[in-house]
């Protein structure tokens, strides 16, 4: 029995960038709220929120986009939406002491 | 459309994949449904926990000295954090168009790709020589105060990292050159894991660029 070699439909180039340029302006974003000038109305642990999100946020579009969870099993995407929660939640919880 | 299938997990194989064209048993082999190996994603989730304690140890450290990591944070300098930044998200780019340009067999731009990736890896290790150097030179060293011991175990641990990476890199674009138009199962695992490893090095970073050069 010979099997046809067929090469696997790809992510696309243009989401990868995208997510790419999602990651640059995130990335721009938290480095404004960083800057010292930045501090405004919301408040120091205000800020330290923002910035703890942003970055969570970032960790979540390098999963989904680069390494491909969304196409993955389902045990590897809750093993990392566990992870998000966990780590985010307590660092917050740290943060806002 | 645009639905990935991941190399299968059969270990004696060099046969080409196969898609849904292929026999029951590959077709149940793809449902593996994860990029690599089951175990590299093992790996990199002992890992990502590892360093989630270290983000831990750093809040509760500024927590019980806010002052030091006030001034600790005042002296990081922002600008080559964000250099650092946009290297290891430029290079987890490259290396994830790498992998779509070798699943479609189109080897030579995968290699241009992780060449880049190389390049931006070794940007991020070269800027993080002269920031330590900065600092070093100031006078901060791992024993100056508690936020100075965070920063420089974390970042050379994660740079430890950045250096098992470049080198899996290397490996990544040898195995490239054995590929002959599409890549055989075992070569697509051995190139979505260590593309995986190299996405968890960039995430790790993350982390640390929030806590050690962002966060009050």
């Amino acid at each position: 029995m010979t099997t046809t070699p067929v090469r696997s439909t790809v992510t696309s180039v243009r989401f990868i960038v995208g997510a790419w340029l999602t990651l640059l302006a995130l990335t721009l974003l938290s480095g404004l709220f960083g800057a010292e000038h930045a501090v405004g109305a919301l408040g120091v642990k205000g800020i330290d929120t923002a910035i703890l999100l942003i970055a969570f946020a970032k960790v979540f579009v390098i999963a989904h986009a680069f390494m491909e969870h969304r196409h993955a099993a389902g045990w590897l995407r809750l093993s990392f939406a566990g992870w998000y929660v966990l780590v985010c939640g307590t660092l917050m919880a740290l943060y806002w002491m | 459309m645009g639905d990935t299938t991941f190399a299968p997990d059969s270990p004696n194989t060099t046969q080409p994949i196969a898609g849904r064209n292929g026999t029951p048993l590959e077709r149940r082999m793809l449902k593996r449904g994860v990029p690599g190996e089951v175990g590299i994603w093992a790996f990199i989730l002992t890992d990502m926990s590892v360093f989630a304690i270290y983000y831990i140890v750093v809040a509760l450290s500024r927590s019980r000295q806010p002052e030091v990591f006030l001034h600790g944070r005042h002296l990081m300098s922002l600008p080559t954090g964000l250099l650092n930044t946009f290297f290891m998200l430029t290079a987890s780019l490259f290396v994830a168009l790498a992998v779509q340009y070798i699943r479609q067999g189109r080897n030579g731009t995968s290699q241009v790709l992780l060449v880049g990736a190389g390049l931006c890896g070794t940007g991020f290790v070269i800027t993080k020589y002269f920031e330590w150097g900065a600092k070093l030179a100031a006078g901060y060293t791992p024993l100056s105060d508690n936020f100075f011991q965070l920063y420089f175990m974390l970042t050379g641990i994660h740079l430890l990292h950045v250096l098992v990476a470049l080198v899996v890199l290397a490996y990544m674009s040898r195995k490239v050159t054995h590929i002959r138009q599409v890549p055989a199962a075992s070569q697509m695992r051995f190139i979505e894991n260590g593309a995986s490893y190299w996405h968890m090095v960039d995430l790790i970073w993350l982390g640390l660029f929030a806590l050690l050069y962002l966060a009050s």
